[in-house]
């Protein structure tokens, strides 16, 4: 299981064409707005695609001034083997 | 209120991210439950010379979480991508745990091949080719790159170390390598570093 919160800084008034963008990168969802062009994205993993990935797709929407991350945790490093 | 793992650790996320961003947290996030199973210790990003502070989490003895730090003057509870693999490559099954050295015939070797040796023996191999190098062509032959993240007392020593000790100019940090081209990349990107 991985989970990652990112925080996107974009101009406000792409707030919506944002918005949708996230909603179509792998695993990723808007869990917060603040209107002012600032938003929390929450990705998670499943199956065919990489978060990594995701993280990156996040970063890449034309829009989007800086996704830093805030958290992220993931308990494959639990287990040595499957590490 | 009752919830599954997941659902716990993505409120812990979004919770997180609300407060490196100086967001209101929703509800939800205000009621959720403090995540006893993970033991969070401050410790230093090791990436670069920025020096972000982060917050590990450790379960079972093992690390499995990482945030930015929210009281860090530096980032301010967040990460770059880099922070997103702090975690992961302390488990990476490529990680290197031990020197290599190239070797031929049981010897070092320049064309030789990759080899697992003890640390002692790589530390001996290298004091013994810098004393060569130093003895043949002199200072100018040898040089040390230092980390982004020394603190002052330890440039300090390694300065004294290279300049007073071995008179030898060619003492260089990581910063040669990272900085040099994020340089280049603002030069273009914004025509000033």
């Amino acid at each position: 299981m991985k989970i990652v919160s990112l925080v996107l800084k974009f101009p406000p008034c792409h707030a919506h064409e944002v918005g949708k963008s996230v909603e179509a990168v792998p695993g990723a969802s808007v869990a917060a707005n603040g209107d002012d062009g600032r938003m929390i994205v929450l990705l998670e993993d499943g199956p065919g695609y990489a978060v990594s990935d995701s993280i990156l797709k996040v970063h890449q929407i034309p829009q989007v001034m800086s996704a830093t991350l805030a958290y992220e945790y993931s308990d494959e490093t639990l287990n040595p083997e499957e590490a | 209120m009752s919830m599954d793992r997941r659902e716990f650790l993505k409120i812990q996320a979004v919770a997180a991210a609300a407060t490196s961003a100086g967001l209101s947290l929703p509800a939800l996030v205000a009621a959720a439950p403090a995540d006893r199973s993970i033991r969070w210790d401050k410790i230093p990003c090791r990436f670069c010379g920025t020096g972000c502070s982060v917050l590990a989490g450790v379960q079972n003895g093992r690390l499995v979480a990482t945030q930015g730090d929210p009281d860090s003057p530096v980032n301010r509870g967040l990460n770059c991508i880099k922070g997103y693999f702090l975690s992961k490559i302390m488990y990476g099954k490529d990680r290197l745990t031990q020197p290599l050295l190239r070797k031929k015939d049981g010897k070092y070797d320049k064309e030789g091949d990759f080899t697992l040796v003890s640390w002692d023996e790589a530390f001996d191999i290298m004091a013994e080719k810098w004393k060569e190098a130093l003895k043949t062509d002199g200072p100018a032959s040898i040089a040390m790159f230092g980390s982004g993240q020394w603190t002052i007392w330890e440039g300090y020593a390694a300065a004294k170390l290279m300049k007073a000790g071995f008179r030898s100019n060619n003492l260089d940090p990581n910063a040669r390598h990272c900085m040099a081209s994020a340089v280049v990349g603002f030069m273009r990107a914004f025509g000033i570093d």
